[in-house]
């Protein structure tokens, strides 16, 4: 497992050297003649920001460790302006196949562009293809959840670090690589199934609402 | 290479490698110093004087900053290290 993987901040000790050498140091040469221990004074001064630095940055990955990289263009849902709709395929599967015929039978083609199309307000609405927005949603989440099976193992290793009595064989089983692998794509198999699942309820938890919306308001306007 | 693991050859590398420019940096602060040691002996301008004189305290103080600073890092995680390992 490659997680407690810590860089080296070289590049953050030079820089802290050189602007409190430029801002301190160089002031106090001034009385470099008489005083040379004046020295020491900027010396801790950046020995102090460098180890609060490492001491800041060793807390905060502690506290989160980033799984997910969110891209540049990134905007929280709840800033999202503008009309997105998901489209089902509403035609149903021929029940008249026998055996092995659907082979024969084309399937659906998947649209992998967004079309949009405008309402009678004026508004552009991107209509998106479900199962192409599942398929995205899959790549973006898969790449992850080794990740999230790593540090879920990390952490349990640690809590059974602290038992102090972890017996052999099973310390043997929790470092075996095969037993670490069959857990993460046990985990990443689940993780797909579940977000299928839960998609496809939402999905048509969203569309039964909407229906039952829609005839509430049709009654409204008979009555 | 028993007695010691990765993560310490690893941080061992970086103390080295920091170590070695801090010591570029220290023979250029020595030079200084010899050159305004020079100037005082030769009469010259203040201002030369006074610039090596900067130049060289500050290059001193840049060089205690990442040699300590360095030294300090790498003996935290070390400890850290050690405490995890025996924890």
């Amino acid at each position: 497992m490659n997680i407690d993987t810590q860089t080296f901040p070289s590049r953050q000790i030079w820089l802290v050297a050189v602007i409190v050498a430029a801002l301190v140091g160089i002031p106090l040469s001034v009385f470099a003649d008489k005083t040379p221990w004046l020295i020491v004074i900027p010396i801790l001064i950046g020995v102090t920001v460098i180890l609060a630095q490492e001491i800041w940055a060793s807390l905060s990955r502690n506290a989160q460790l980033t799984l997910v990289g969110m891209p540049k263009e990134y905007l929280e849902l709840a800033r999202y302006r503008g009309h997105v709709a998901l489209s089902i395929p509403v035609a149903e599967d021929d029940t008249r196949q026998e055996f092995f015929e659907f082979i024969k039978t084309s399937r659906r083609k998947v649209t992998k562009s967004a079309e949009v199309i405008t309402d009678d307000a004026g508004n552009k609405v991107h209509v998106i293809d479900s199962e192409r927005f599942v398929t995205l949603l899959f790549n973006r989440i898969l790449p992850s959840t080794d990740q999230v099976a790593e540090l879920s193992l990390l952490r349990a290793l640690r809590r059974y670090e602290r038992m102090h009595t972890l017996s052999p064989q099973l310390e043997q089983f929790l470092k075996d690589k095969t037993v670490l692998t069959v857990i993460k794509a046990d985990f990443k198999g689940n993780t797909a199934q579940a977000i299928n699942r839960a998609g496809e309820a939402v999905i048509r938890e969203l569309v039964r609402q909407a229906s039952a919306s829609k005839q509430n308001q049709l009654k409204a306007e008979a009555s | 290479m028993a007695w010691i693991d990765e993560k310490t050859v690893a941080l061992l590398k970086h103390l080295i490698g920091n170590f070695i420019a801090a010591v570029v940096v220290l023979v250029a602060a020595i030079g200084l110093a010899f050159v305004e040691k020079w100037c005082v002996a030769h009469q010259m301008p203040d201002y030369l004087r006074l610039g090596a004189r900067t130049i060289s305290f500050t290059l001193f103080t840049l060089d205690g900053i990442v040699l300590c600073g360095t030294a300090a890092i790498v003996s935290v995680r070390l400890l850290r290290k050690t405490w995890e390992d025996e924890h």
